[in-house]
């Protein structure tokens, strides 16, 4: 079993304004060793002098986030969108996946947490004001991993606080991490937080994600979850295409139905790897011998490289079927996928984003209400 | 300082640690007597060595083969000028009387460094002085051209891309060489090399094979050594085969597309066409006509095209 590589940040760094607050003090209870600087408000940490993405990943920012904190997912223009919302109270992240968005996207490579995290409520009620009778599905692991960090940041039971009991909202805290232990300390399992897991081959996992937790941690504590009464989300992203990869996923999607429960995963979601193609010379310099980059990358519709349309369906069909094997009625979906392969993975066509988005409101209906 | 006359066999000739011409061997400015004796060589007086020279290299040579065994110096002891003083001063003297190339670059920008300029200066200062942008990454790519076969570095000190030349320092010496050599030999634009290059490298990554014994595969081989075929289009054959190595997939596909497609015999007014990589699930029709019977003429071939089962088949194909 291969626990992740627990996060010691070399440098913490903190705007003035959050001194004071509670998660900059425990987690300077915790990291004494660590150098301290204190910081301006609106200063930031300055990285000039170092390789952004390795100095970003070894230093943390605690600041007050002056923005939007609460976001539409950004998907990609020409797929078809599930409406999901996501939470930033993290942005960058202490793993260090061959494949990450995050090593190209962020402004700031500093692992950054904004200390009021919490502070959007009026962000919410309009929200749930512009999609009356609708579920929202809010998640915390598109700028970060959600539990990563938890053993001293301790965010995830903060949001959980947050939303229990929140109606028609679903929060998901979405990891690559065995890191659960904070969450099955909390009074009790509320049924509108979904606690979801990244899952790929062992052999992907070693050789791609960095610093994470290994498949049977994860699916370890995936079951601890479902034992503690949460509904598990599990996600097949980025699926990636290699020689072997059907003997693989089909070793994976049988070991995670032999250990999770069927009836307690909220859901699945299918996504292959995909990528802006300005990362490609960020992944080729810092993980030269990765073989990720020699698969059959063609830029698609919205100039991401994805695979070959071919390959992709091959893919997703090839796992859908695996999952239909342990579980007919599973709700499995595509992330940012053309409506193409929706068609040519599913045998149906969405029309839209809303048949999507009704799609997952039935599938909450069933499991929840 | 002193203005003087001094013998050529009192001249260390061989040493540079001043100079920074690369090729050593290349051709040098013409100078007239006259012209070397108003614009005196600049020497370094050593206790008990032959005289260093600081500046006028291609002076010295021209006077020695012209057989004369004098020549008229400024003459500078070490007290007056140091090791990195005097490497500045031919530095400065040097770059503008002739362009340099980034090899020598490379090599001015090393000795500073071994002189004990810090990076910083160099970056900030030095380099735009070497008409070079500001910023570290180009530091590097100076210095790591340094370092490779003596092969790529005269080709970089002419007018073979200093970029391709870094990129090829990824890769192992065989390995680069023999690109290098194709490269160098079919003159490809840059933006082609680049493409052979990414197209190469990860081909043999996936196939696990060293990039040398792919170049060397026959079918290149063969059409390397084509003759009938120009250094163009020997580069477009070589992208087309590495690109069917590389995408094997869309390869079959767009062959079965256009196999197909062949099979319909379509005039040349009525035009199928995919979409980029095939992404769509539909392919496109572009009719041309320039009259009403015309278009009768193809709504009827379209009519029949659309029961032909060669039509289905197309379609799956994508």
């Amino acid at each position: 079993m291969r626990k992740h590589n627990p996060f010691i940040p070399e440098k913490i760094f903190i705007s003035k304004s959050s001194y004071k607050d509670d998660i900059v003090k425990n987690t300077l209870k915790r990291f004494g060793k660590s150098e301290i600087i204190i910081l301006k408000d609106k200063e930031k940490p300055d990285y000039s002098m170092y390789k952004p993405v390795e100095k970003g990943k070894k230093w943390l920012f605690f600041t007050k986030n002056t923005g939007t904190i609460l976001k539409p997912c950004p998907c990609t223009p020409t797929c078809i969108s599930c409406r999901y919302f996501v939470l930033n109270p993290i942005l960058n992240c202490n793993f260090d996946c061959a494949y990450c968005f995050l090593q190209l996207y962020l402004n700031n490579p500093v692992i950054t947490v904004h200390t009021n995290f919490t502070d959007f409520d009026r962000e919410l009620s309009s929200l749930k004001s512009s999609y009356p009778g609708k579920f929202l599905r809010i998640g915390s692991g598109q700028w970060s991993d959600s539990l990563s960090m938890d053993d001293f940041l301790d965010i995830s039971p903060k949001l959980i606080n947050k939303f229990k009991n929140l109606p028609g909202t679903i929060l998901e805290l979405k990891t690559k991490s065995s890191m659960v232990d904070s969450i099955l300390e909390c009074q009790k399992p509320y049924k509108n937080i979904i606690i979801s897991f990244s899952v790929n081959p062992d052999t992907i996992i070693k050789e791609q994600e960095y610093k994470t937790a290994g498949l049977l941690e994860r699916i370890d504590a995936a079951k601890r979850c479902q034992e503690r009464g949460y509904l598990i989300g599990l996600h097949f992203d980025p699926i990636i295409h290699y020689p072997g990869w059907e003997e693989d996923y089909y070793n994976l999607i049988k070991y995670i139905f032999s250990h999770l429960e069927k009836k307690r995963i909220m859901w699945i979601s299918l996504g292959s790897l995909r990528f802006a193609q300005k990362l490609k010379p960020v992944i080729q310099s810092r993980f030269p011998k990765n073989p990720l980059l020699t698969g059959e990358l063609i830029p698609g519709k919205d100039k991401k490289l994805r695979y070959f349309k071919k390959i992709r369906i091959s893919l997703y069909r090839f796992i859908l079927n695996q999952i239909m094997r342990y579980d007919k009625d599973a709700f499995v979906y595509l992330c940012m996928e053309t409506k193409e392969v929706w068609e040519k993975v599913f045998g149906f066509s969405l029309k839209n984003d809303e048949e999507l988005i009704f799609r997952f409101d039935l599938q909450i209906d069933k499991r929840i209400m | 300082m002193i203005l003087r006359n001094i013998k050529i066999d009192d001249i260390n000739l061989s040493d540079y640690t001043f100079s920074f011409r690369y090729p050593i061997e290349q051709n040098s400015v013409f100078y007239f007597d006259d012209v070397i004796l108003s614009f005196p060589v600049i020497l370094r007086k050593v206790v008990d060595c032959p005289f260093q020279i600081i500046s006028g290299f291609d002076r010295v040579d021209q006077i020695k083969q012209r057989e004369k065994d004098e020549i008229t110096a400024l003459i500078y002891s070490k007290e007056e000028l140091s090791d990195v003083n005097a490497f500045i001063l031919n530095f400065y003297l040097e770059k503008n009387r002739k362009p340099l190339n980034s090899v020598e670059k490379g090599i001015i920008i090393k000795k500073l460094l071994h002189y004990g300029v810090s990076e910083k200066k160099m970056i900030d200062e030095y380099l735009p002085l070497l008409s070079l942008p500001s910023f570290k990454g180009c530091l590097d790519e100076h210095l790591i051209i340094l370092e490779m076969p003596e092969d790529i570095k005269i080709a970089v000190a002419g007018e073979f891309p200093l970029k391709i030349a870094v990129k090829l320092n990824d890769f192992k010496n065989g390995d680069a060489l023999c690109l290098f050599h194709l490269l160098y030999d079919l003159k490809p634009g840059i933006n082609k090399m680049n493409e052979i290059i990414t197209l190469t490298h990860e081909i043999s990554q996936r196939e696990k094979i060293e990039i040398k014994n792919l170049i060397n595969e026959r079918l290149f081989y063969n059409i390397i050594n084509d003759e009938n075929l120009s250094n163009p289009q020997k580069v477009e054959k070589i992208r087309g085969e590495l690109q069917k190595r590389r995408y094997p997939v869309l390869t079959k596909t767009k062959n079965e597309f256009h196999e197909t497609l062949e099979l319909l015999h379509l005039p040349p007014s009525l035009k199928i066409t995919h979409s980029p990589y095939f992404e769509d699930n539909t392919v496109k029709l572009n009719a041309q006509f320039s009259s009403p019977y015309e278009l009768k003429k193809l709504g009827n071939l379209i009519l029949k095209l659309s029961e032909e089962d060669l039509i289905k088949k197309l379609l799956e194909t994508i």
